[in-house]
């Protein structure tokens, strides 16, 4: 169990935790979610004591981490993945690890067959890909069979295969009964592997929860229809002051989104007024928007959309003045037959059927 | 808990895992070899050559060997913060006075070894070379040649602590190569030429870095502090660099 209490570093004026608290429970593999710049990396090194916090605690198992006698033991943190000198050999590299918790070289050779680097541990760890120099970092922290595990963005840069066998493995040490913390800034990347989320942004707490109700309450969803009358169908639904619009401005036919009504309310409009549809379906955002929207007004570093204008960046449909992400509205609807600006459109492209 | 053994054990490993290490020491080992063996094969009057100027030979050369195990020294503290590798070190030793203490007797314990070995080894390789061919060379504590080869390992221990302490402090390789290289120039060299200016004769006699050369020297009668004085007097200086480097390194962020 780790417990974080009212965390707080500042690099000069800047404060990059700013009285974080949140708790990881054992058996369960928690994402800690935000931006780039929210504070994450900050946060681990404070947890771990390589940063000096201005204020706060951080307790494993109801000890500080300066209290542990062999941290290896309890404690397995991958930083980064990177943290290697590129000249040493990887089992060396693990061999100076395990000496200092005073474990063997036996064991050593143990978690290189686990994350499966036995036969490249004998090179230098120059030569390592990113995904090596991940397994390597990952058998690191499993050399001491600790009960709680911290990993900063291990899927960076990995390919799906690889993030596959992390969440495998952290799923294994969380159901073996491990408190495992992951940070990530892609919610898709961290739903992959976390079971709860810790989501920041600033540095400050922003949502805590299962992943499942996270995206619950900051997801939207929408009526996704193709139809050989789509204008016709939108006139329909927007007397019935729902918001309809293109799915893809640039292909009238991929259909449009309807937003503010049901997926059986469209489909009795349909068949009210004959038209056909072939294809009526409910979606939802995708993640990346519902992790947007949760931390809205939350990002250390915002960007406007490619034309300059701010594009990607805009309230979503609903939310006129709320602030930034969501969807793209993109230009006025523009389907054949239906009034130009009439409604904003949802995502293009957005995430899987719900 | 971590033991002191414990982190010697890593920081032991972590030194010779690292084949520019390996490179480092040879090469300055390898130069004071072969500058003896040079000088014994083909100086012309081997017969006036004697024990002390084999051992000051040797002592001159050996400045070369400890620079190079001082740089190894700067290599194994900076290259942990260049490649991050402190991190994962204080994190599976959270003591970090013990961390760091850790590393620099190992480092220390290495300079002395380097240093026994590039004395000794050299200087019996040379007094059999010039033996053969006439000379009257053997190992007196009369004449300066004992203490130079006793005086040899301690002198590498003083380098590399210095060269570790410099790091601990600047964490950055160029900065602390630049200083252990520079000292004698840029440091001692500024002040002893204010010293000048300001009526001291012959200052550099009163500077540490200089001072410690009396380990390394048979005749000591021009250094002010005397062999074991000077080397005392260097050896307090490094010891003042090591301990701010573990004191600020203890607070600072890594």
């Amino acid at each position: 169990m780790i417990e974080v209490r009212g965390l707080t570093k500042r690099f000069d004026d800047v404060v990059a935790v700013d009285g974080l608290s949140f708790d990881v429970h054992p058996g369960r593999v928690t994402g800690f979610l935000g931006p780039n710049g929210a504070g994450k990396s900050t946060t681990m090194r404070c947890m771990l004591s390589l940063d000096r916090p201005q204020a706060g605690t951080t307790t494993f198992a109801g000890r500080r981490y300066s209290e542990i006698d062999r941290p290896l033991h309890e404690v397995g943190a991958l930083l980064d993945a990177g943290y290697v000198h590129p000249a040493r050999k990887g089992r060396d590299h693990l061999r100076w690890l395990a000496r200092t918790n005073g474990l063997s070289d036996t064991r050593v050779d143990e978690v290189l067959h686990v994350v499966g680097l036995t036969e490249a541990a004998a090179r230098p760890v120059k030569g390592y890909s990113l995904g090596m120099r991940q397994r390597l970092g990952l058998a690191g922290i499993l050399l001491g069979k600790p009960h709680t595990l911290i990993l900063d963005e291990p899927a960076n840069g990995l390919d799906p295969e690889g993030i596959r066998w992390i969440r495998d493995v952290l799923r294994h040490q969380a159901n073996e009964g491990a408190a495992v913390l992951v940070s990530s800034h892609l919610l898709s990347e961290i739903s992959m592997i976390a079971t709860d989320l810790v989501v920041v942004g600033r540095g400050r707490l922003v949502d805590q929860g299962t992943v499942a109700d996270f995206v619950d309450r900051n997801s939207e969803t929408f009526v996704q229809v193709r139809s050989p009358h789509l204008a016709h169908l939108v006139d329909v639904v927007q007397a019935a002051g729902a918001v309809a619009a293109p799915l893809d401005p640039a292909a009238p036919a991929a259909g449009a989104g309807i937003r503010h009504m049901t997926v059986e309310q469209v489909g009795e409009a349909a068949a009210a007024n004959g038209i056909v549809l072939h294809e009526l379906l409910l979606r939802r955002d995708s993640l990346e928007d519902a992790f947007l929207r949760a931390t809205a007004g939350a990002q250390e570093f915002r960007t406007t959309g490619p034309s300059g204008s701010g594009g990607a960046l805009v309230p979503p449909p609903g939310r006129a003045s709320g602030p930034v992400t969501g969807p793209p509205t993109g230009p006025p609807l523009n389907v054949p037959g239906v009034p130009p600006g009439a409604v904003p459109p949802p995502p293009a492209g957005s995430g899987g059927a719900s | 808990m971590t033991t002191m053994s414990n982190v010697a054990a890593s920081e032991w490993l972590k030194l010779r895992t690292i084949p520019l290490h390996y490179i480092l020491v040879s090469v300055g080992a390898a130069f004071v070899m072969v500058i003896v063996v040079l000088v014994a094969a083909l100086n012309g009057d081997p017969e006036f050559f004697f024990s002390d100027d084999l051992a000051n030979l040797v002592g001159v050369t050996s400045v070369v060997a400890a620079l190079s195990v001082s740089v190894v020294a700067v290599l194994a503290i900076t290259g942990e913060f260049a490649h991050n590798t402190i991190r994962p070190t204080l994190a599976a030793v959270p003591d970090r006075s013990r961390a760091f203490l850790g590393k620099g007797l190992v480092l220390a314990a290495v300079a002395a070894l380097v240093g026994a070995v590039t004395a000794w080894v050299p200087y019996l390789v040379g007094l059999v070379i010039f033996n053969a061919r006439g000379a009257d060379i053997g190992i007196s504590g009369d004449d300066g040649s004992l203490a130079i080869l006793v005086g040899l390992p301690f002198f590498f221990v003083l380098l590399a602590l210095f060269g570790y302490g410099l790091g601990l402090l600047l964490r950055s390789l160029p900065g602390a190569l630049a200083i252990v290289i520079l000292w004698p120039l840029l440091v001692e060299g500024i002040i002893a030429s204010v010293l000048n200016v300001a009526g001291v004769d012959e200052p550099l006699q009163f500077l540490p870095y200089q001072s410690s050369f009396a380990l390394v020297t048979a005749d000591t009668d021009d250094f002010f502090y005397g062999r074991v004085g000077g080397g005392v007097f260097f050896g307090l200086v490094v010891l003042v660099l090591i301990a701010g480097g573990i004191a600020i390194n203890s607070r600072r962020d890594v």
